[in-house]
């Protein structure tokens, strides 16, 4: 084992927390950039969570002999010793297309004895050594956007206990991106292949009983739409955005508005349904979304919102998506009817 | 061989370093650090000047059991101090005022203090939180959960301020749990409410100040709770006791929705509670029209006895349909309707309280903004205006309905009483103590019955007709008085 040298083995983990990112042996730095290690596969996802424009970086592994099982809506079924990594690191200037990036913390999810825990590694500003720190940090950023306007955002690395909040289904630790629905693209793998990942998940021993993509559901791609309509884009942006916890099972199960792209009642995805317990997440309007009306929606309002009272999601982000609250705003205005009083 | 460092018991001040690093990593934040000591459970020492940083580790780690006593001290935190889902936790301070949780740095998070994992017998006890961005304290889904001598306050102000919106809807707020106790709490600031207990069971809420926020208590969608002894005062609204549709009931099978039901409010002070509404327009808290000491809306099985109640402007004590909020709800739509509420007041029995000075001056509409726009239109406000400031009494009834009854008790419009059963709500009025009374107790006005599906009716009080009902008792009427809860369950 090389701790993060060149010939260290992936690290299942166990009972408790490595206290260095280099210890499970799953990613390292490499000319700037995160790399998986051998034998780790990293994968992406149809529509993201926004955070802050983090770039990520995914990877999943697990030890040889298990495999994950398929699930047509819930997230895959994993094995014992899967371990999931996801990287934010933060580009200096997004209209750059070779920005120089700083990583900020790579968090690992794993599997042990039937049970997800979670914790975060904290870059150093060296960017040489990733420590555990399970009790969060609020981290001033400042970066250039797309549209060349200086960002300052109070990222926030969480807390375990914060990993916990959003990564919560009915009060157990879950992965939230996994699934069958947003796994479904292709992906460049490391050797220039490019395959969907299903398909190599399957090939690589990683993924049991999927069947062939075009017959596996595909949610669609936020911000391109060649892969849905306005509507469907729009809801998976809330689906990624919101549905971990806007869901029967997550945190936030007591307002009654379920968000997944699998909510199939309009009412319960917030078609002329009076917010719950808003307070001044309200904005003063009557319903969280009014066809054909962003202005009286609630929705629009906290996304537009850096007010962490009023910002939604509650965790993970203090700047504007501004292309994210520009689809909600349009399919908003794109719906026709009108909602009682 | 590789090294771990356990989660369980990670604190800054002890942060194990891998094997393999090659340099020291000091913690992000230098200052005094959280300490443990190894018993079972542990006791965890925050001393004066312990960092965010340390802090949040060491209960980001916590083990069952493990008490953190902090110091006398102010500590600012940036995040969210957010309660991993373990049970038997305590956070004790030298007392309010003493110790401190300060969040007007607040940049990250949402409220003070998170427990939202489902923890179970975990305490608050002796700080002052104050100046979090959004609500005080939010616990979700615990099983044992005490609040005592906890103060939550908003110091920036309230009222005309550009920081009003920085005031959290709630200063402490248990949902959807069961054995809760709120007890010698002071609370104050809240754009919405001080004390809000939603979607539980087995309640109490007791010797605690609430004042200056918008509504100083409030029960919502909850079932057995004893509500005592509590001062509300400065606050727009005293008391609420409230139902609304489409909330999650609490969690167990003892309820199938999420109705209001056995609620004892009884031995509080409640005056003054004139302070303008300055909720979030989007609440039902913002119809509450200032001035108001009890309301009751969509609740059953309530019993109100014992409370002084005086010089609020509006009201004494009102019993409201959720149809006033919402005058094209259809109760017996599914889609609009999926718990079943009830969403009439009934089996209200008010009795041995002592009321003066209230109804003086009457608020309807809340025209009062922070940021100078308009709250909205008020129909409950308005209703009550109209009725208290109808003129059949030289001074304003204490205890009011705003006569939205239930199929088959349809009363065409104003036609006084003619075809209403005496009581169709089932409410009573016994023995209270300077209640200003025309000729009866309750007072009804006749509205356009608006269960039925179809346009909304609009209020004109043109159209109003009143009522005036003897729901005079000279005894408890059946199903009173109401069980006390039951204290020995309360952790």
């Amino acid at each position: 084992m090389g701790c993060g040298g060149s010939n260290c083995t992936p690290d299942a983990g166990g009972a408790t927390a490595f206290a260095t990112l280099d210890q499970w042996c799953q990613v390292k730095l490499v000319n700037g950039d995160i790399a998986p290690e051998s034998g780790v596969t990293p994968y992406s996802l149809n529509t993201p969570l926004f955070s802050d424009y983090a770039i990520k970086r995914r990877t999943v592994w697990m030890p040889s002999g298990v495999s994950a099982a398929y699930d047509d809506t819930n997230v895959l079924s994993f094995p014992d010793g899967t371990v999931l990594t996801k990287s934010f690191g933060f580009a200096d200037d997004l209209r750059k297309t070779q920005p120089t990036i700083t990583w900020v913390e790579t968090r690992v999810i794993w599997k042990t004895a039937g049970a997800w825990q979670a914790i975060t590694y904290r870059w150093d500003s060296a960017q040489k050594t990733a420590t555990a720190n399970p009790g969060g940090e609020v981290v001033p950023l400042s970066f250039i956007d797309a549209n060349g306007n200086p960002v300052s955002a109070n990222y926030l690395v969480p807390s375990s206990p914060q990993c916990a909040q959003c990564h919560n289904s009915s009060e157990v630790l879950q992965p939230i991106g996994p699934k069958a629905r947003n796994l479904n693209r292709d992906n460049v793998y490391p050797d220039g292949n490019t395959q969907n990942q299903l398909t190599y998940w399957t090939a690589k021993g990683l993924l049991t009983g999927a069947p062939d993509p075009s017959a596996a559901p595909k949610l669609a791609v936020w911000n391109d739409p060649s892969t849905g309509t306005l509507e469907q884009r729009a809801r998976a942006y809330l689906e990624s955005n919101c549905a971990h916890c806007h869901s029967p099972t997550g945190e936030a199960y007591t307002t009654g508005l379920f968000l997944s792209t699998l909510e199939t009642d309009p009412f319960s995805y917030g078609i002329c349904k009076h917010p719950v317990a808003a307070g001044p997440g309200g904005g003063g309007r009557p319903v969280d979304i009014y066809p054909g009306n962003p202005t009286l929606s609630v929705i629009p309002f906290r996304l537009e919102s850096t007010e962490p009272s009023i910002a939604m999601p509650q965790i993970g982000r203090s700047v504007v998506d501004t292309a994210g609250l520009q689809l909600v705003t349009d399919w908003i205005s794109s719906l026709t009817g009108t909602c009682g009083s | 061989m590789l090294r771990r460092v356990s989660v369980v018991l990670l604190s800054a001040g002890a942060l194990a370093l891998g094997a393999c690093s090659s340099s020291t990593t000091p913690p992000p934040d230098a200052g005094a650090a959280v300490s443990c000591t190894s018993s079972v459970p542990p006791v965890c020492t925050v001393p004066a000047g312990a960092t965010e940083s340390s802090i949040s580790s060491a209960i980001a780690g916590a083990a069952a059991g493990t008490t953190f006593n902090f110091a006398a001290g102010t500590f600012p935190f940036k995040n969210t101090i957010t309660v991993p889902g373990v049970a038997g936790l305590t956070f004790k301070g030298a007392g309010i005022g003493q110790t401190i949780l300060e969040f007007a740095g607040q940049t990250a998070g949402s409220g003070g203090i998170s427990a939202t994992l489902g923890n179970a017998a975990l305490r608050f006890e002796g700080f002052t939180i104050q100046n979090t961005l959004g609500d005080g304290i939010k616990v979700e889904k615990a099983t044992g959960v005490v609040f005592y001598q906890v103060q939550v306050r908003w110091l920036n102000a309230a009222d005309g301020g550009p920081n009003y919106l920085r005031h959290g809807g709630y200063g402490i707020y248990p949902v959807q749990s069961q054995n809760v106790l709120v007890d010698h709490c002071d609370i104050s600031g809240a754009r919405d409410t001080g004390a809000y207990i939603g979607q539980s069971y087995t309640i109490v809420v007791s010797n605690n100040t609430v004042h200056d926020n918008v509504a100083g208590i409030e029960i919502e969608a909850s079932r057995n709770a004893d509500v005592h002894d509590n001062v509300s005062t400065n606050n727009s609204g005293g008391i609420l006791v409230f139902a609304l549709p489409n909330l999650q009931p609490p969690p167990d099978a003892g309820q199938p929705n999420d109705a209001t039901n056995y609620v004892r409010v009884y031995n509080n002070t409640i005056t003054a509670n004139n302070t303008p509404n300055f909720a979030d327009p989007s609440g039902s808290v913002a119809q509450v029209p200032a001035g108001s000491g009890i309301v009751m809306l969509a609740a059953n099985y309530v019993e109100v006895f014992g409370n002084t109640i005086s010089n609020n402007d509006t009201l004494a004590v009102a019993n409201a349909s959720y149809l006033v909020l919402n005058p094209s709800f259809n109760p017996l739509d599914p889609a609009q309707n999926p718990t079943g509420l009830n969403p009439f007041s009934s089996w209200v029995y008010v009795h041995d309280n002592t009321f003066s000075n209230n109804g003086g001056n009457p608020q309807g509409s809340n025209v009062y903004s922070p940021d100078g726009g308009s709250n909205g239109p008020n129909q409950l406000g308005e209703l009550f205006q109209a009725l208290i400031l109808y003129g059949a009494w030289t001074s304003a009834p204490d205890v009011i309905w705003d006569g939205i009854a239930p199929p088959p008790y349809v009363a065409p419009i104003g036609d006084g009483d003619a075809g209403v059963p005496a009581n169709p709500l089932t409410y009573y009025f016994a023995n209270n103590h300077n209640a200003n009374v025309t000729g009866s107790d309750w007072v009804n006005v006749n509205l356009p019955k608006v269960y039925i599906p179809g346009p909304p009716p609009s209020i004109n009080v043109n159209d109003l007709a009143f009522d005036f009902y003897p729901f005079q008792v000279t005894s408890a009427p059946a199903g009173f008085p109401l069980p006390a809860v039951d204290a020995g369950i309360l952790p």
